[in-house]
């Protein structure tokens, strides 16, 4: 009976062996980057970077396809057209939008991505400012270290100036309601790939408004706690001196959402900095003297903020999604066309701590 | 012992059909050269003959033949009481009498025509010296190791275990080699069904020459189909000694150096004997060492086969290019490289050990070094690769008992093929019908799994982790020994829980 | 037809023959159609429906222990309901068995499908698991507790994956507490009802058990325990995506597993869904030994042949569940079938045993 029984298994598991497609890894091409952009007329052009063994060489090189077409999925076929091996998706980084396909919203690009089980969920997507082909392509020319460039970008910078934005937090934030996602922006200069600032937007649709790259950390301020970055303040004309992050924390203190809402946005940050022309930081009186001008200086900038994103009628700090959950029987339609107009007040404490190792 | 008799009954009347009496006995013992029949001390003296191959000269001549030719002819009776040797038997049994000369007995007649002879007790076998240890060598600990002759081997046990309740009881199997087989046990800590199974499985055995124990390994095992050992081959007395006051029992075979322990869970065989001398957080931290050695030496190449051919997603980004670029130039799927590689592993291992020691030793370097670098030069197989097979090789090096590595060693081919066919999937198919296997094998009818399957807490104390000394109070659950407590002295009375600095 | 009592287990085992049988394939994606009912609340429906569970083991232990100790659910029904009516129920917890085991086999294949092998060839997988049924239910009910326990201790370093959403995750999902109606949580329970099928399995296992009677309170420990695992699943769910999100996800738990990101492994869910198999099989194995056990005392046939005979039935209905669609009619139909067996027969049963008993006045 045993023995019969270890014959039925072999052969099943040999006549198994044609029922499983393989993936043997140097026979296939692993898309790191891909980049969509808007071609006119419901066509997009897919670009993307995939690796290549390099006979004899230690390193990988690196490969660029293109494709026209209709929706995400044919432009991967079009694109294997032209390669000796398939390209597939299982590894991909990151995934750039075009500037002009954003605007028209994205559902349709992230989609195929969100059903895909093959693909992770710590993938970066980024918003291109101008053409994403363009800074697909830069990515051949970066230095030649193993990993992604344009990822590890992301990644450096999602530490200090960018929200902690991956798949799964634009998902988050696109399928939620009372939340809009937000987008890292990167351009082209020089020969080189920038990170431009932080693209806002309206459900899936990027508005065309971003904050600059320097605010990025006002906005993170607002919007999540975290520990490191920095930001430059203007003391007098010509002077300028960088606090730094030790740590900062918010709160949002959300009343009466039903009816008449109020939000109170507290933020504590606690920073140091290490040296200031013209005050002595040895000074009690002199540190919060330059404890209120930091205050004032940010809390204008992160109101101004705030008043911005209700202009836009965009929420990239989830205030709808934190007053869902803050209330019962929340009225969503009463606060969506609530929020424009909600009195929304942000409250900076700057706590400075430690100051060099000089007096 | 009921063994023995029928064997010998069947035997005799056979040998009665053939040869009706003593004389015919003769004729063929006088077929072989080496049997000598003389007349001592002279013409009408004695007859005198045994295997000259079997007796020990030495004692022939100071306490026999010095004996009789110094003497006037008496008859046998006298003789007997003249002759300063230990159990000398007279007899006219002719099943006796070709038992005992062929172990070494002379045969005394008075008269060349007599039926009825007197047998000395003169056998000489030859003996190697007791020598250190090999296939369990330990650093730490007694270097002495069981040798070919039974009683040697039952020297050593009794003389580590000096108590009456130490019991030895003696089979012979083989129907031709009539080999002594000694069962050890002590009486009162062991399971008297234990004792019972083991004794009629030995009875059951039935076959012509038992020239080694793992023969009789083979033999009594529970599931003879199974790559798994069920028993403990040993070659160290002191491990031995130390399981039977476990309540375990031995088996020993003379012309064996190894004895046989058993009941045993499947993590015995990953601990070594070594553990035991080291202090309890090194011997438990190496056992766990030894435990994921075994695990990374069957499921590494497999592994590699899975990832590579079907999950290259679970690579590491920064992993991803060394593998890519290495795996670029080889002309084969994974899976025959890994095949290719294991194959040459296990050709190098088979021919290593087939060879003198010394030859053995350049063998392993030139198929580590050469073949090896060579195999990669030549794109025929990965580095990456390479790494991994030769680190499963070293890391089953690391199992102390020789027959669970060869399983390892082996088991790993299924799994390969598994992953081949269905990649991580196949290899939790593979290692599940492994688990049943397991999971249904029992060890002289104590199940293999023990701890873990049927879960026994206290037994964890000394499995996958090993105690102190002082938390071995009891005996392992497992071997159900009907003296469970081994630390008889009550644990001091909870000296009041002292401060610091008092 | 007493067991030998070499093949009884002890009755602290019977604790991880309760997680070992409840959670399955069921937990790596129940969030989704129990958040559909009751949002944030859904976690508070996963405690309700344990509780409830444990007075519907209690009701079972009373049933069990009514009669003389080595009674089981067939004897039972024979003894109440005359032996044509008893073994008329006794065939359709026959077919529940079986349903059980296939509803069971059939997701975790379809899982093996979408999340690792799009094109592989489903009849001959189902065979190969089949034969390693076989092969455990072979060993007798021992080796299938072994089985749950050995399965249980190694999938249990998967509910440590629970770690890394958490660096994720937005607790204040959670609130507002207790926003949805008693009707939508109770609604969420009666989803809940499949993830903590299998306990019931109790009936026919019970004779199997040393000093049954002492085994009552590890029954209850197991079904807790499913229950603790149940809940802080839901609640890293919960937090971790947004509730709109888990609408749409099917798999949320398997999901989460794909953000595990540790240095010398990526992507997580492959070897997540592999090794889940330790812990999916052995529902399996049992359902379709409890299948035999159970027709092989009706019928009078030797289990072994009972065994392969079902063992092709659900070769062959597997062959017909060919699409998403049809699994997920059929999940539908079962999550009622067992909804109406649990929460309905087994106090029918309960009520009906004490009536019988009050009126014959002696227990059989």
């Amino acid at each position: 009976m045993k023995f019969h029984l270890l014959l039925i298994t072999l052969g099943c598991f040999l006549m198994t062996a044609c029922g499983v497609e393989k993936q043997i890894l140097e026979d296939v091409l692993i898309a790191e980057i891909v980049g969509y952009d808007d071609a006119g007329s419901n066509k997009i052009k897919g670009t993307v970077v995939v690796s290549v063994p390099q006979p004899g060489e230690e390193s990988l090189g690196k490969e660029v396809y293109e494709a026209i077409t209709h929706d995400v999925k044919a432009a991967r076929q079009q694109e294997n057209a032209k390669t000796p091996f398939p390209i597939v998706g299982g590894r991909l980084t990151v995934i750039l939008y075009g500037e002009e396909l954003a605007r028209k919203g994205l559902n349709d690009y992230v989609d195929t991505y969100r059903r895909d089980p093959m693909v992770g969920r710590d993938l970066y997507l980024a918003i291109v400012h101008g053409k994403a082909e363009d800074l697909v392509k830069m990515e051949l020319k970066l230095i030649k270290t193993p990993g992604v460039q344009v990822k590890e970008l992301i990644e450096q910078n999602i530490r200090t100036n960018l929200p902690d934005v991956d798949l799964h937090r634009y998902l988050y934030a696109c399928h939620g309601k009372g939340i809009d996602p937000v987008l890292p922006l990167l351009e082209t200069a020089e020969e080189r790939i920038r990170v431009k600032g932080i693209a806002l937007f309206k459900r899936d649709r990027y508005i065309g408004k971003y904050i600059p790259y320097e605010d990025g950390f006002l906005f993170k301020v607002l919007s999540e706690n975290f520990k490191l970055g920095s930001y430059e303040i203007k003391w007098k004309e010509n002077e300028y001196t960088e606090i730094n992050n030790v740590e900062s924390k918010v709160h949002y203190d959300i009343s009466n959402a039903n009816q008449n809402p109020k939000v109170r946005i507290e933020v504590n940050l606690k920073a140091n900095l290490l040296e200031v022309q013209g005050y002595d930081l040895g000074n009690p009186v002199d540190v919060k003297k330059i404890e209120a001008k930091a205050e004032h200086v940010m809390g204008e900038k992160l109101n101004e903020m705030v008043t911005m994103f209700q202009d836009n009628n965009i929420d990239p700090i989830a205030l709808g999604d934190m007053a869902k959950s803050k209330t019962r029987d929340f009225n969503l339609k009463h606060w969506e066309i609530a929020y424009p107009h909600i009195p929304i007040e942000v409250d900076l404490d700057i706590e400075m701590i430690q100051t060099g190792i000089a007096e | 012992m009921k063994f023995f008799k029928g064997k010998e009954e069947t035997d005799a009347t056979a040998f009665q059909d053939n040869s009706k009496d003593f004389f015919e006995l003769l004729k063929r013992f006088e077929a072989s050269n080496d049997f000598l029949t003389f007349q001592f001390p002279n013409e009408d003296g004695y007859t005198i003959s045994y295997f000259k191959s079997l007796v020990s000269a030495q004692q022939l001549h100071e306490q026999v033949l010095a004996v009789i030719s110094n003497q006037p002819k008496k008859d046998l009776q006298q003789l007997k009481d003249d002759i300063p040797m230990e159990d000398i038997k007279e007899t006219t049994d002719i099943s006796v009498i070709k038992r005992l000369v062929l172990a070494g007995s002379i045969m005394i007649r008075y008269k060349k025509s007599d039926g009825k002879c007197l047998l000395i007790p003169c056998g000489q076998s030859v003996k190697r010296q007791t020598s250190i240890p090999e296939s369990e060598y330990t650093v730490a600990g007694p270097k002495e190791a069981f040798v070919e002759s039974l009683d040697t081997n039952l020297n050593l046990i009794r003389n580590r275990l000096p108590i009456p309740e130490l019991q030895s009881k003696e089979f012979r199997v083989g129907s031709i080699s009539q080999t002594r087989l000694v069962v050890l046990y002590i009486d009162g800590i062991v399971n008297q069904q234990l004792i019972d199974t083991v004794m009629q499985r030995i009875d059951d055995i039935d076959y012509d020459t038992i020239v080694d124990i793992s023969f009789v390994g083979q033999m009594i095992t529970d599931n003879r189909n199974s790559m798994f050992p069920q028993l403990i081959d040993t070659e160290r007395p002191d491990h031995l000694a130390s399981v039977l006051s476990e309540g375990k029992i031995g088996i020993m075979l003379d012309g064996s150096p190894h004895a046989l322990i058993g009941p045993n869970t499947i993590i015995s065989f990953f601990s070594s004997f070594e553990d035991y001398f080291q202090i309890w957080n090194l011997g438990t931290s190496f056992r766990l060492i030894r435990l994921f050695a075994v695990l990374f030496s069957i499921l590494s190449s497999p592994l590699y086969v899975a990832v590579l051919t079907y999950h290259y997603q679970v690579i590491p980004t920064d992993l991803l290019p060394i593998l890519i670029s290495s795996r670029g130039v080889i002309p084969f799927p994974p899976i025959l490289e890994a095949i290719v590689l294991e194959g040459t592993i296990e050709l190098l291992r088979e021919a290593a050990v087939r060879l003198p020691a010394k030859v053995g030793s350049t063998i392993g370097i030139v198929g580590g070094i050469v073949i090896g670098s060579a195999a990669v030069e030549a794109g025929f197989v990965s580095n990456v690769l390479l790494m991994l097979v030769a680190l499963a090789a070293l890391a089953s090096f690391t199992l102390p008992i020789y027959q669970i590595s060869n399983t390892i060693r082996l088991i790993r081919f299924p799994f390969l093929f598994a992953a081949q066919l269905y990649g991580l999937f196949g290899l939790a198919l593979c290692s599940a019908f492994i688990l049943s296997h397991l999971l249904k094998l029992t060890s002289l009818g104590s199940p293999y799994l023990e701890p873990l399957y049927p879960l026994r807490l206290p037994d964890f104390k000394d499995s996958l982790i090993r105690l102190p000394f002082s938390k071995q109070i009891k005996r392992p659950q497992f071997l159900r020994t009907e003296d469970r407590i081994r630390i008889r002295k009550k644990a001091k009375t909870q000296n009041s829980q002292s401060d610091i600095d008092e | 037809m007493k067991p030998n009592e070499t093949k009884l287990i002890s009755p602290f085992l019977v604790f991880f023959l309760m997680p070992g049988m409840q959670i399955g394939v069921g937990i790596l994606g129940f969030e989704r159609v129990i958040a559909k009912e009751a949002g944030q609340d859904a976690w508070i429906s996963v405690i309700i429906s344990g509780l409830i569970i444990n007075i519907l083991l209690w009701m079972c232990y009373k049933i069990l222990g009514r009669g003389p100790q080595t009674l089981d659910l067939i004897a039972i029904h024979q003894d109440l309901f005359g032996k044509w009516v008893g073994n008329g129920f006794n065939i359709l917890f026959i077919l529940y068995f079986i349903l059980i085991s296939i509803i069971i086999i059939r997701t975790y294949l379809e899982v093996i499908q979408v999340w690792m092998f799009p094109s592989v060839n489903v009849l001959m997988l189902l065979t190969i698991i089949l034969i390693l049924v076989y092969s455990y239910v072979v060993g007798g009910f021992r080796v299938i507790t072994g089985f749950c326990i050995i399965g249980l201790i190694i999938g249990s370093p998967l509910f440590l994956l629970n770690y890394f959403p958490l660096k994720h995750a937005h607790f204040e999902n959670l609130g507002p507490f207790l926003d949805h109606s008693f009707l939508e949580i109770m609604k969420a329970c009666k989803k809940m009802t499949l993830n903590y099928l299998g306990f019931e399995l109790i009936l026919i296992y019970y004779p199997f058990i040393k000093r049954r009677e002492h085994s009552q309170k590890w029954a209850q420990l197991g079904v807790v325990c499913t229950m603790l695992i149940y809940l802080v699943t839901i609640i890293v769910s919960l937090a971790y995506y947004h509730q709109e999100q888990l609408k749409d996800v099917i798999w949320a738990t398997l999901t989460l597993w794909k953000i595990v990101d540790l240095p010398f492994i990526e992507r997580f869910e492959y070897i997540g869904v592999s090794v889940w198999m330790f812990m999916v099989l052995p529902n399996v194995c049992l359902g379709i030994w409890a299948a035999s056990r159970t027709a092989k005392r009706v019928f009078g046939v030797r289990q072994r042949k009972m065994l392969v005979f079902i063992l092709l039935v659900i070769l062959v209905s597997c062959f017909f569940l060919d699409n998403r669609n049809k699994i997920d009619r059929f999940n539908t139909l079962f999550s009622q079938i067992g909804f109406y067996i649990i929460y309905l027969y087994i106090p029918l049963l309960f009520i009906w045993q004490s009536i019988v008993y009050k009126v014959r006045g002696h227990k059989p």
